[in-house]
């Protein structure tokens, strides 16, 4: 075999692709199908507590206890809501295996909802694309999709809006 | 009774963002190779092997299987482990776990990541369990992660940007002086505070690299510790703390967003710092210590690191920059090894940190030696915030 003068190193393709879906447990599914079917946002509280958890969760993970699927332990929440943090990607990122780029260019928001307490935070993406105007403490509404279009996702919730109260 | 342990060994690759000269396998012999030179030791003395890299980084998984050629691992005890950034320091935390069951005469400890091959990316989008990935984009949580820890520095008036760029210049001069390190050149405060915002406050030059590397170490119980190296490094003790439960279990957006306690993920380094403390009367850590190592991801956290691990008071991390107390020549030297900022193979980072402090207190630091280290400390974290802090002496 003869030696080349300048070796050549070469990568040897390995595509993984990802094809998962994940069953979200039936609190998490509720969350979903409310958010599809009746446009609204669901949260439970701990009866210990008395934390208000978005999305709910089966366990306070304070407290340790289990959340019983009780009425009482349930929460809807309000689709109004302050902004807590803004948060942008000045250059958004690709994504190695797609190609694509990931995520929306939105600003993201961390938005605590009315109806909840100070814990109660959810997080999503503004429609205003200037992140200097929607700071900590901006009052925002969900814009939601149409129901035929909704799918029991969050982003079901196109995006939140400025309000002005 | 626990055996008294030592580390014994300390084997690192050089680190690069490209290898292409060299497979996974290939690369992790090269560490594991220095680690026992430098233990003066062959693979025929190692009773057990430990490995981890961050699961599908490169895209395969069960590298305790298909690593042995390059491992040494065949026929020996071992298996894998993986805590996403932490990796390396639980492989070292296990290592010591097993090295002081006194069941191993001597156990191999390696970390690796080759990230030129894989897509980092990948994997991080199915570390979490996340309703809300749809809208946040997984990709962006592990920068949006150190944008929420910075943008609460801000807030908190615990630095400025300015000062951010001065310790980002101490990394770089540190690194420099470390052959290991990926990122070595030298670069000014005007270059740091020009280069590009990727997620504001956040700079290009304040993130780590993606490198590609392999560290290796060798632990030995005190009984074949003495009789392996004159000059070991006492691993006194160890402290793993997993911060996930609080305060959603699983929910990345809310674990960095500003909560009563500040972003969340910060909560288990702390208490893996003030354990540590406790369990072994350091009260004032930045007397009773003579260097440490922290896992920087962002220069930000460097900073963060200050406070929680109560080298100053909490908001206070200014005063440690402008007294200069972190640089070489300063009363607390941090990362005298550059830091992940200037070498992340991410399988390989954490350990780094705990190899750095071996080094040093073995006193084999060459130009970047702090002189006379005689008691110093290694704290690792990571965005699932598994953290680690482990204390080592020259004398047991």
């Amino acid at each position: 075999m003869s030696q080349k003068e300048t070796e050549e190193y070469l990568y040897v393709d390995q595509i993984v692709k990802l094809p998962f879906t994940e069953s979200a447990g039936l609190y998490i599914s509720r969350f979903l199908t409310k958010i599809r079917d009746e446009g609204k946002i669901v949260a439970n509280k701990c009866p210990k507590c008395n934390r208000i958890i978005v999305p709910p969760r089966i366990v306070c993970s304070y407290c340790k206890v289990k959340i019983e699927d009780k009425p009482e332990n349930w929460v809807e929440l309000s689709d109004k809501g302050t902004v807590t943090d803004t948060m942008t990607i000045e250059d958004r990122e690709i994504d190695a295996v797609t190609g694509e780029m990931v995520g929306a260019p939105n600003p993201n928001l961390f938005i605590r909802l009315d109806g909840g307490d100070e814990w109660t935070i959810i997080g999503h993406i503004s429609e205003e694309m200037d992140a200097s105007k929607v700071p900590p403490g901006t009052r925002v509404q969900a814009v939601w999709k149409p129901r035929e279009e909704r799918l029991g996702k969050v982003s079901d919730i196109k995006y939140f809006k400025v309000i002005q109260e | 009774m626990a055996e008294r342990i030592a580390i014994v060994g300390v084997g690192q690759t050089e680190f690069k963002g490209r290898r292409p000269d060299i497979s996974q396998v290939e690369l992790v012999n090269q560490a594991v190779r220095a680690a026992l030179d430098n233990a003066q030791l062959t693979i025929k003395d190692i009773d057990a092997v430990v490995i981890g890299n961050v699961e599908l980084f490169e895209g395969n998984y069960q590298v305790d299987m298909w690593m042995t050629e390059g491992s040494g691992a065949y026929l020996k005890s071992g298996f894998k482990v993986q805590s996403g950034g932490t990796t390396g320091s639980t492989v070292s935390t296990t290592c010591f776990n097993l090295a002081a069951s006194g069941e191993f005469g001597a156990v191999l400890g390696i970390g690796f990541e080759k990230q030129d091959e894989g897509s980092s990316q990948a994997s991080l989008r199915s570390i979490y369990e996340d309703v809300f990935y749809d809208v946040g984009g997984g990709g962006k949580s592990a920068v949006t992660g150190a944008q929420g820890i910075a943008l609460d520095m801000l807030r908190r008036k615990s630095i400025t940007e300015e000062q951010v760029a001065i310790v980002r210049v101490k990394q770089a001069e540190n690194a420099i002086r470390n052959p290991h390190a990926h990122l070595r050149r030298k670069l000014t405060v005007e270059d740091v505070m020009n280069s590009p915002l990727l997620a504001r406050p956040l700079r290009l030059l304040h993130i780590c690299p993606t490198s590609v590397g392999a560290c290796a170490i060798v632990v030995a119980p005190e009984s074949s510790a003495k009789k392996i190296s004159s000059n070991p490094a006492w691993v006194i003790d160890w402290v793993t703390v997993h911060g996930g439960t609080m305060p959603f279990l699983g929910t990345m957006t809310q674990a960095i967003s500003a909560t009563p306690l500040g972003p969340m993920w910060l909560w288990s380094f702390e208490q893996a710092a003030t354990k540590l403390y406790k369990r072994n009367g350091i009260t004032n850590p930045r007397r009773e210590l003579d260097v440490i190592e922290v896992y920087d991801m962002a220069t930000w956290l460097e900073i963060e690191w200050y406070e929680r691990t109560h080298l100053c008071e909490k908001n206070e991390a200014h005063k440690l920059v402008e007294e200069q107390a972190t640089w070489m020549g300063g009363d607390i030297p941090v990362n005298p090894s550059g830091g992940v900022v200037s070498t992340n193979a991410i399988g390989a980072s954490a350990m780094q940190r705990i190899a750095e402090i071996a080094i040093q207190i073995r006193g084999d630091g060459g130009d970047r030696q702090v002189p006379n280290a005689k008691q110093a400390a290694a704290f690792t974290a990571g965005g699932d915030n598994y953290s680690t802090a482990v204390l080592m002496r020259k004398l047991l």
